[in-house]
């Protein structure tokens, strides 16, 4: 019985949709329709034009007059291409708001500033069939949707769609339908696909654009994407660009061929902001792809800051660095760039930087990790500008080089602090100079787990460090495990620093200008050819430093007390074994107490030493005893 | 409590049983009949009414043409006041658009051309009484009656 009725009903509202009778007035390739129903008549006036519903024509405009019985939704202008015209059907009711010219296959639809809630309300416009010499241009001031319901549009004369609407637009990609849009070569336009206002991406269908004289996509306002399917195809300049603000939750935005950044966001004006214009990128759910080739370009690029709670986003920039002759400094690529703070609680990122100077992420302000599952690559080496010639692989003294004249690669570049509270982080970089994590200020890890196998710095910050929890892997192959230049407090979690051969240590804390270590809980062990060590009463948890012959990638080191293990190291696979220290490789700087020529520096420190007591510490066949000191009398490094 | 049972009643009862059978009413009774007309209204007060299946309106040399495959009525567009959709029976079946400056193919009731015309005056002259199609050379076509 419910089935007969809600059939009964189906049939009914079929037989209204189809069986209204419409009246088609012809003006060229436009077509204003009206349904009969309630017309009333249709008034001619002193023999020059006439009128109908609420819209006059001119006679020498109409071409003709038809009927048919064809549906059409309601408040939806439908604009179907085909090859060299186009033809736009207009329903009646809002045939007085809307202005089409139709040049061959380029429409311009004009909407009246009348349009409003206390008019016909919002417009839809849907755009469908294919030309070679196509384009939609639609200007308005009240909020509007465009859809896209299966349209391929080469442009000859500009962008292939130009909305000049500085309201919101919904550019609803329709499901099921594939949509290319493709802007002309040396225009003025500022994408392919533009708009005046803010566009709001939805619907599951599939849009591929290029951008052959700048952007592919650009907003002035802010772009957001749910369930759309994104492809940039190739770009001038971005492959997608917006001011305010960029949030994605659901749906693929696919950037390839860009020839500036992959995606950027900026800030709409540059004072007396709104509140929305915030410059930020937010990802909370969905996937990014993009790549670029550009030097010095972003793959993601916001002015403001980057938000990341969920999603995918998979990012490879290639370009190297880039002197810029305005500003006079280094620029450098990176897969993700923020002129103000980065913060990510959820998200798999799979970020590479191949240039010199390349990073995978980098940030003005400070950094926040507390989720998601970050893998950054990075294989470019230093990029320098000195003497009026640029490097990209710059290997000379990069010490007496002012850092406006420097850009190495990094897989994390904080110039502000930096915070991992959680998620999964894991490094390699292998550039000369390539630091894992770096911090032009304080650098605190509270949890998560990070794993860094660095060329250079495997964590590296300019002010203190602190380490409360998580479980920590870093290896820096020609520099220090961790390197603070400030204090170095380690008071939870699991650390495993290996550093490289003498003089560069496991764990190194800036002891030559005062600056100290602190252990006060945590399983630590560091290795090197040389440490830092507490120097200070206020380091509780006492530790041992003994040489081993040997520390092999892949073994285990220990340390116990008779037959009870305290503690198991695992040394990584990434771990190289340092070459033999010879006095050229101390380039001059004195010689230290560290682990002497080729030998191994270990420093550990786990719960339950006691000062005093003997340990022994053994990796493989290698074997020594040490006894536990809360604290030396100076911190001291091998120089 | 008493209440609450007979209003969740009475919304079962519509929701399960009467609501489509409504709608169903509501849709067929909105869905009026067709309408199968054109009525032209001059300012004189004159009627022409033109079927309304197959029926196309230009607008050439100050004039109104409205053409079916049965008929053409031509009117001047000054002396119209007004059209609008109808249900009543046409009354313009023959062709009285003597100055249709278009020219059009003329082809029997067996499909074999009899020509190309200027316009129907001089079609009407040429043609013994009987039915034809024309052809527009934009591919419009209609039935016309001679008589």
């Amino acid at each position: 019985m419910k089935k007969t009725g809600m059939t009964l009903a189906a049939i009914a509202l079929g037989a209204m949709a189809v069986s209204a009778q419409n009246l088609n007035v012809n003006c060229g390739n436009v077509i204003y329709t009206f349904p009969a129903e309630n017309l009333g008549a249709v008034k001619f006036n002193e023999g020059s034009n006439f009128t109908v519903g609420n819209r006059t024509y001119n006679i020498e405009d109409v071409s003709s007059i038809e009927v048919d019985d064809e549906a059409l939704a309601a408040k939806q202008v439908e604009i179907k291409y085909a090859g060299s015209y186009a033809r736009v059907k207009v329903p009646g009711e809002i045939a007085r708001y809307v202005d089409v010219t139709i040049d061959g296959a380029n429409v311009s639809i004009s909407q009246s500033e009348e349009v409003g809630d206390d008019t016909c309300g919002e417009i839809t416009y849907r755009l469908s069939g294919n030309s070679a010499n196509g384009s939609f241009k639609l200007t308005g001031a009240y909020k509007c949707s465009v859809d896209l319901a299966g349209v391929s549009l080469q442009s000859e004369i500009g962008a292939a769609v130009d909305i000049q609407n500085g309201k919101r637009v919904n550019l609803r990609v329709v499901e099921g339908t594939e949509n290319y849009l493709v802007d002309s070569e040396g225009g003025s336009q500022k994408a392919c696909l533009y708009c005046k206002g803010h566009m709001e991406f939805k619907q599951k269908g599939t849009l591929y654009v290029t951008g052959n004289t700048a952007h592919a996509i650009s907003a002035k306002e802010y772009i957001s994407i749910k369930n759309s399917k994104i492809y940039v195809l190739g770009s001038v300049k971005d492959g997608l660009n917006c001011n305010q603000y960029f949030s994605m939750e659901s749906g693929l935005l696919d950037i390839k061929g860009a020839g500036d950044d992959g995606l950027q966001v900026s800030y709409k004006d540059s004072e007396n902001r709104e509140a929305e214009d915030t410059g930020t990128f937010t990802l909370t759910g969905g996937t990014i792809n993009a790549v670029t080739t550009a030097k010095a370009a972003k793959a993601i690029k916001a002015d403001g800051d980057i938000y990341v709670t969920g999603g995918s986003i998979t990012a490879e920039v290639n370009g190297g660095g880039l002197w810029d002759t305005a500003k006079l400094k280094t620029k450098a690529s990176s897969c993700l760039g923020a002129d103000g703070i980065i913060d990510i609680s959820g998200g798999d990122f799979t970020l590479s930087a191949t240039g010199s100077g390349g990073k995978g992420m980098s940030c003005d302000g400070e950094l926040h990790i507390s989720g998601g599952d970050i893998v950054i690559t990075t294989t470019g080496g230093m990029y320098a500008y000195t003497g009026g010639k640029e490097y990209d692989n710059y290997t000379g003294n990069a010490d007496n080089l002012n850092s406006d004249y420097k850009s190495s690669s990094k897989g994390i570049k904080c110039d502000s602090n930096v915070t991992i509270d959680g998620g999964k982080i894991c490094i390699k970089t292998s550039g000369n100079g390539a630091e894992g994590i770096e911090s032009k200020a304080n650098l605190t890890i509270n949890d998560g787990i990070i794993r860094i196998n660095a060329y250079d710095d495997g964590i590296n910050c300019t002010g203190n460090m602190y380490i409360n929890g998580g479980d920590i892997e870093s290896v820096a192959q020609k520099n220090d495990g961790l390197d603070s230049n400030g204090n170095m407090y380690i008071a939870g979690g699991t650390i495993r620093a290996f550093g490289g051969s003498q003089p560069e240590c496991g764990i190194d804390v800036n002891s030559e200008e005062g600056y100290k270590l602190y252990f006060t809980g945590g399983y630590i062990m560091g290795v090197g050819g040389g440490s830092s060590y507490p120097s200070n009463s206020q380091s509780t948890q006492p530790y041992i430093s003994a040489s081993l012959s040997s520390v092999t990638a892949g073994s285990t080191v220990t340390i116990s007390e008779g037959t009870e293990t305290l503690a198991s190291f695992e040394v990584p696979s990434s771990y190289i074994l340092a070459p033999a220290y010879t006095p050229a490789m101390a380039g001059g700087r004195p010689g230290g107490t560290g682990g002497g020529m080729g030998g191994k520096t270990v420093v550990i420190s786990v719960p339950g030493m006691t000062v005093g007591t003997t340990y022994t510490v053994t990796c493989g066949t290698a074997s020594t005893t040490a006894a536990a000191v809360q604290y030396g009398s100076s911190s001291s490094r091998p120089w | 409590m008493k209440k609450f049972g007979i209003i969740n009643l009475f919304t079962f009862v519509i929701m399960r049983r009467l609501l489509p059978i409504i709608i169903f009413l509501l849709a067929v009774m909105s869905a009026s009949a067709d309408y199968c007309s054109m009525k032209f209204t001059t300012l004189a007060g004159e009627a022409h009414i033109v079927q309304l299946e197959g029926m196309r309106i230009t607008f050439a040399d100050n004039m109104l043409n409205a053409v079916t495959p049965e008929a053409t009525l031509q009117i001047p567009v000054a002396d119209i006041d007004q059209m609008e959709f109808s249900e009543e029976t046409p009354n313009t079946n023959a062709i009285n658009a003597l100055d249709v400056n278009k020219t059009f193919e003329v082809f029997n009731a067996n499909g074999l051309a009899c020509g190309t015309f200027k316009n129907a005056g001089e079609a009407i002259g040429m043609l013994a009484p009987g039915v034809y199609v024309i052809k527009y050379e934009d591919g419009f076509t209609a039935k016309i009656i001679v008589k």
